[in-house]
């Protein structure tokens, strides 16, 4: 990078992808319902703000998970996709993505789920964590 | 079956044909219930179908495509989604044949084995002691349900270096299966989605893709094998367009079987067959299918003599197998919708197999790699003398 260039930078390909890749990772645990995967991908004092949820710290997140897989997202699939990823130094990065919760039977997430995402992703240990998500409804109303 | 022991193509083309009843009978259930009636599968497999592209050292027929396109013809004149599962199954089986020889082992140490999978890299995987670890979804996986294993696609992302898909091969009972079929077109095909979560895959069940579309088998007795030496697209290019013409033939076979107690509602005309409109659509819907049939039988012959020479694909021959799997879709297309525009308000009752068939090739023509507009397009933009715009050639 030259001098001219901005604190926060593209990703290089490969961090690019171990970054891209959490959505994955996501998308897969959500549909085991597997609350200790999904946990697991934050850091140990990671933060989860969603609509009327807040949860400090991976054990609460897991315990969030776990009884929502069984009521109001029991069924459900999860998806989404990078809008973008700025990394804040070496180890520390933004992503936003764009995605939502799929009812069963649904292909594609209506507008009412539609949301808009920031992960705070750190590396720990050579893999890449989530230090904070939050996400907002894509549409106003 | 003949004496040697594998059959030869009359033989394969007659068995298929001889299955068409079965296919009819279940393809009403296989819509409902959004999967392939286990009796077609068995079916399938008391046909050889299933051991056309095994490799002969594990009992198959190492059949060339024309085979290949002449059975999937047969079966999709009974059902769409009969053969498309087939001949799914034909490509990903085949892609089973480019990995090491102990891996080949284990997966055709089952009779009938049958191996799903995409070429969609929906996956991201880290290297891991000994292979890797994959997390991703795969949506699309026809014949997900009667399969032992499944060749999934992702990106893997090196220590250093670049990301670059691998292709993996893994046991169906390591993924969890999402029902997530809902569809208006190849219903019977089961294509529902897979899930891995944060699966080991051992290093021998993973190759570089970039292999597999070069044609460069891990095997060497794939290597020096006429059916496995060739570059993955014009193989899965070949491999797919029989179900578009077997529903092509399945649309005039119907059409016409209907033709004969048909009048044209509210016209002075007591039979259809009377009409000059009627013979200018057949005329032409055949016309269509002929020149289908062509280019099929164009792909075929040219996919089976690369093999057989072990001669290198030029670009330009890449894009050609491309372009003629689009034509077929095109001009199968073309015929079906004549042929389903001149059936009648009774045509739209779902126990009236046109209706079926042209959404069945409706979804075929919308598949991504099949697309007659995306295939045309690259096709001239290579002989305008511009470089492909995908690496799926």
């Amino acid at each position: 990078m030259t001098s001219t260039t901005s604190p926060a930078t593209q990703p290089s390909d490969a961090d690019q992808a171990g970054i891209a890749a959490l959505t994955q990772k996501v998308i897969a645990a959500w549909a085991y319902h597997d609350a200790d995967g999904f946990a697991g991908l934050f850091t140990e004092d990671g933060t989860m703000i969603l609509a009327g949820v807040h949860r400090n710290g991976r054990e609460e997140i897991r315990a969030f998970l776990r009884e929502a897989y069984q009521g109001r997202y029991k069924g459900t699939q999860v998806t989404g996709k990078p809008l973008g990823i700025r990394m804040l130094g070496t180890d520390a990065a933004i992503l936003l993505t764009h995605g939502g919760v799929l009812e069963a039977g649904q292909s594609e997430v209506s507008p009412a789920a539609a949301i808009r995402a920031s992960w705070v992703v750190v590396r720990r240990d050579g893999q890449w964590r989530l230090a904070a998500y939050q996400n907002t409804p894509a549409n106003a109303n | 079956m003949s004496k040697i022991g594998t059959p030869s193509r009359e033989q394969l083309v007659r068995k298929a044909a001889e299955l068409a009843p079965l296919l009819r009978k279940h393809a009403s259930w296989a819509e409902e219930n959004r999967r392939l009636h286990d009796e077609v599968i068995d079916g399938l497999a008391d046909a050889g179908v299933f051991k056309l592209r095994r490799p002969k050292r594990y009992g198959g027929y190492e059949a060339d495509t024309r085979t290949l396109v002449e059975v999937t013809t047969e079966l999709g004149r009974g059902d769409g989604s009969a053969a498309w599962v087939a001949s799914v199954y034909a490509i990903p089986g085949w892609m089973a044949c480019q990995f090491p020889d102990e891996v080949q082992d284990e997966v055709f140490a089952t009779p009938d084995v049958r191996v799903c999978g995409t070429l969609s890299p929906s996956g991201m995987a880290a290297p891991a002691d000994g292979g890797i670890v994959v997390d991703g979804k795969w949506r699309f996986t026809s014949g997900a349900h009667h399969s032992h294993w499944q060749e999934i696609l992702a990106v893997l992302v090196p220590p250093a270096g670049e990301p670059y898909p691998v292709m993996a091969l893994v046991p169906m009972s390591d993924l969890l299966v999402v029902d997530d079929w809902q569809t208006s077109g190849l219903r019977g095909t089961g294509s529902v989605s897979t899930v891995a979560k944060n699966l080991f895959v051992p290093q021998q069940r993973v190759l570089p893709l970039g292999a597999v579309l070069q044609g460069e088998p891990a095997s060497q007795r794939s290597a020096d094998s006429r059916i496995y030496r060739l570059p993955l697209l014009p193989v899965a290019a070949a491999s797919s367009v029989g179900t578009a013409l077997g529903l092509g033939r399945a649309a005039l076979d119907t059409f016409l079987q209907r033709l004969g107690d048909r009048k044209i509602t509210y016209t002075d005309y007591e039979s259809q067959s009377a009409a000059p409109l009627t013979h200018l659509q057949v005329a032409e819907a055949t016309l269509k299918l002929d020149a289908a049939e062509f280019h099929a039988r164009r792909l075929a012959t040219q996919v089976d003599s690369k093999g057989t020479e072990g001669a290198p694909w030029k670009i330009e021959e890449r894009i050609r197998a491309r372009a003629d799997m689009g034509a077929v879709v095109k001009l199968v297309r073309e015929a079906v919708d004549i042929l389903a525009g001149a059936s009648g308000g009774s045509s739209i009752y779902t126990d009236v197999p046109i209706q079926r068939i042209a959404r069945d090739v409706q979804a075929i023509s919308l598949h991504a790699l099949m697309h007659p507009n995306t295939n045309t397009e690259l096709y001239g933009r290579v002989l305008c003398g511009l470089d492909p715009n995908t690496q799926y050639i």
